[in-house]
Order: C-alpha cells, then structure tokens, then sequence
C-alpha cells in the first residue's frame, strides 16, 4: 500500500511542473496616429541593422497546478549584440546578476570587474556575456517575463 | 496613410557593422524546483537576420576652392566617397551645378582616382558606376574645361545614386532574397561640391617625353621634360611642382634637373621641384622653367 501510495504521489509531482521560457525579439516603431501624434511602441523586429536596438523579451508561464520556486533564467547575450547598461528588468520581484566570462560566474553590475592589477575596471556594456534573473517564485497558472535590450554591432 | 519610421540609433563608432545577411539569435535557459525536484529547459531560438544598410555619403576633397585659369581644360575636383553601409552596393554618379554661380563649366565628367591622390587622365578610369563593399572608400574626380567667359566662381560636385537601391528614400526599404535594405543616406549624405576660382594668374604645366629608343622595351629610358609656364600676369610664390613617376617605370637617380642643373627631390614615388616665387611682368607663353628627369622601364 505505502509502495503503492508513493508512486502516485511521484506521479501527481511529475505531472503539476509545467513552466514554459518562449523568447522573443522587439524593436521601436514610431508611427503617426489620426491626430497626427508619433507613436512609438515596441513591435516584432524584423528590419535590423547595425545600430538597431532589440529588446529580448523571455516570458515564462507555469501552467501546471504546483508552485514553482527558484526560477533562474539565464540568457546569453548573443553573438554580434551588445548589451545595453541598466536595461535588464523583470515583470515581477527578481535579483538580476552578470557574467563576463561566459556564465561562469556571475556578479551585480557594480561588482563586475573585469582584468589583472591596473587593467582591471568596471564591467564595460561590451564585455557582458550573459544576464541572470533569479526569481524567487511562480504561482500555478500565473505568467512573468524578463527583458533586456541589446544593439546590434 | 500611415508612416512608419524604424528607429535607427547610427553609432558612429560602428563604421562598418554586422554584415547583412548574419543570423542574429538569442536562446534563454531555465532552472527551477518545484517542491525538491528540479527542472532545466531551454527556450526557442529566436533568430533575427540582419538587413543592409545602405547608406553612403560623398564629401569635397578641397579645402580651398580650386585655382583655375580661363580656357583651361580637364580641371579636377577631388570627392571622397564612403559606403558606410553594411554590405556592398554600387554607385552611379551625376554632375551637380549650382546655377548661383558665375559660370558654368563645359564637359564635365567623373574619374576614379588610381590610388595615387593626383588626377590623371591616362591614369585614372572615366566611371559610370563604382562599386564598393562595406565601410570602403574612394576618390572621384570632378573634371570639367573651365570655358573662355570663365569669371570668379563656379560650385560644381557630384550626386551619388545606389544603383541597386536607387529608389528608396531615407526610411524605405524593399525585401532582397532573405534580408531587407534599409536606405539610411540622408539627402545631405548624398551630395557635395567645391568651387572653382577662376585666376587671371596661373601655373601652366606642360608634360613631354622621349624615348631612348624606337618603341618602349624592358630596359627603355624616358626623359619627361616638364615645362613651366605661366598664364597672366603677377607673382606667383611658394610654387612646388611634383609628378609621380609611371607605374611599371623606376626613377633614374641624379637626373632631376631644374633648367639643365640637378636639383629637387625624388621621395621613392614622385618627384618635388621647389620653384619658389615666379613672376610673370607681361603676357608671354614663354617656359619659365624646365624640369627633367628619366626614368627606366622596368
């Protein structure tokens, strides 16, 4: 009975985590409305060229009925692309940290250092390789998302 | 109609930029628990292609407008054309003429320079079109005959068109086979001019050359003699004349001559010839100076 117990519970665990990351790729649009005001609003990028910023947008849904907890997303910054300073956010409370080697290691922005002895300085938006969002929790059914932009070189 | 403008943040420190046609792709990774158990997955990979940018900008060569005497012809204006685009594109050209000027000059055309920065009509290529690939540059050649009623000044230059995106406005773009191009030349980018001063006083150059033997072999000497000549009347100072020697040909050390004396510089590629101060008291077409040297056919 308690054998048989246990694998139902394994079972009922196995099926409830259902989080999902889909990312996505944004670019500014400025259009004019009726009355002849600009808007600008972020759409599907899809003219880029060098100098275009792109805001990646990684949206995260757990659609299983458990609570999802320690959600870490980690996003390579992406060949050719440079990351824009200060532009990481999350929709919901986060802790957000930084590699420049890779992912290997990851610090706050204030804190990255990059180089030996006198060549060592301050994190340059060009040397960041990956952004880290820690979040501490998802609710069954709820939906959050992270973002960052990054210019293409 | 609705107007559309993508927004475009021109770093100026990314002449050149990604190539258009590269794949752009960003791919997220994913670690949570739930309860003791824990979970990793990674997301799609969104890939983004990058377009071309075309965008290109002509720029005049003179810092001073160009001195220039009446009648004189096959004049030329140095232009500095850059495609500051990510991919190559092809460039046709038009004469431009300010027509507050006054006068206007008679058979213009566009040279390719050859590398060399001096204009030369056996030396450099009458274009239609230039090709150039990604942050490459060139120099162009304004050349016109400066005609008999020639007064003062005269603004001429040259209007660059993409020959593949000719087209297109700032802000347009049109769908290649898997990217797009953007135009991201302002009308500003796309045009320039210099001037033509028109002097009564002039430095006249006239370029000869004989052979050291019937026809032009390996091992052929060439005396180019060039004679210096001035057109009106007045003073002429600080006066330097250089000419670089022919591709294919070496300078012949210690035969640079000023008026059958030697003198002057050979700096590896060209010669230099100070003159000084000219003065022309009446109208002659006499030669004031005489500059020699030879060179040997490689």
């Amino acid at each position: 009975m308690k054998k048989l117990i246990m694998t139902s519970a394994l079972f009922l665990t196995m099926a409830q985590a259902n989080v999902s990351i889909n990312t996505a790729s944004f670019q500014e649009q400025t259009t004019v409305n009726a009355s002849g005001e600009q808007v600008v609003e972020w759409v599907k990028a899809s003219k880029v060229i060098p100098g275009t910023i792109i805001r990646y947008v990684n949206s995260l849904e757990n659609s299983g009925s458990q609570l999802a907890t320690k959600l870490v997303v980690n996003n390579p910054i992406p060949k050719n692309m440079e990351y824009i300073l200060n532009s990481a956010t999350c929709q919901s409370a986060c802790n957000i940290s930084y590699s420049v080697d890779d992912g290997k290691t990851f610090k706050e922005a204030s804190n990255l250092f990059v180089g030996v002895g006198k060549a060592r300085h301050l994190a340059k938006a060009s040397e960041y390789t990956n952004i880290k969002w820690i979040l501490n929790s998802l609710e069954a059914t709820a939906q959050s998302a992270v973002a960052y932009k990054a210019r293409l070189k | 109609m609705r107007s559309i403008v993508y927004i475009f943040i021109l770093n100026l420190l990314y002449a050149q930029g990604v190539p258009a046609g590269t794949a752009i792709e960003n791919e997220a990774f994913l670690n949570y628990k739930v309860g003791t158990e824990k979970f990793s997955l990674q997301s799609n990979k969104i890939v983004d292609i990058v377009d071309q940018k075309i965008d290109m900008k002509i720029v005049c060569q003179e810092s001073n407008p160009v001195v220039v005497g009446v009648g004189e012809t096959q004049r030329a204006m140095a232009f500095k054309l850059v495609n500051r685009g990510n991919g190559k594109d092809s460039y046709s050209f038009t004469p431009i003429f300010d027509s507050s000027s006054d006068f206007e000059v008679e058979n213009r055309m566009i040279y390719q320079d050859n590398g060399d920065g001096f204009f030369s009509v056996i030396s450099d290529t009458l274009v239609d079109t230039v090709e150039l690939n990604a942050d490459e540059n060139t120099t162009l050649f304004f050349v016109s005959d400066i005609p008999s009623n020639a007064i003062d000044v005269s603004a001429n230059g040259v209007k660059v068109h993409s020959v593949i995106y000719k087209e297109l406005l700032y802000g347009e773009s049109k769908k290649l086979d898997t990217y797009y191009a953007l135009m991201a030349a302002k009308d500003t980018a796309l045009s320039d001019m210099c001037q033509y001063k028109v002097s009564n006083l002039a430095l006249k150059l006239e370029k000869s050359a004989t052979l050291s033997s019937d026809n032009l072999y390996k091992g052929s000497t060439i005396h180019y003699r060039l004679a210096v000549k001035v057109v009106g009347i007045g003073n002429l100072s600080n006066v330097i004349v250089e000419d670089s020697i022919p591709e294919g040909t070496a300078y012949v050390p210690n035969t640079l001559q000023l008026d059958g004396v030697n003198n002057g510089d050979f700096n590896g590629t060209a010669i230099s010839m100070n003159l000084g101060e000219i003065v022309q008291e009446r109208k002659s077409s006499d030669t004031k100076h005489l500059i020699s040297f030879d060179v040997i056919v490689n």
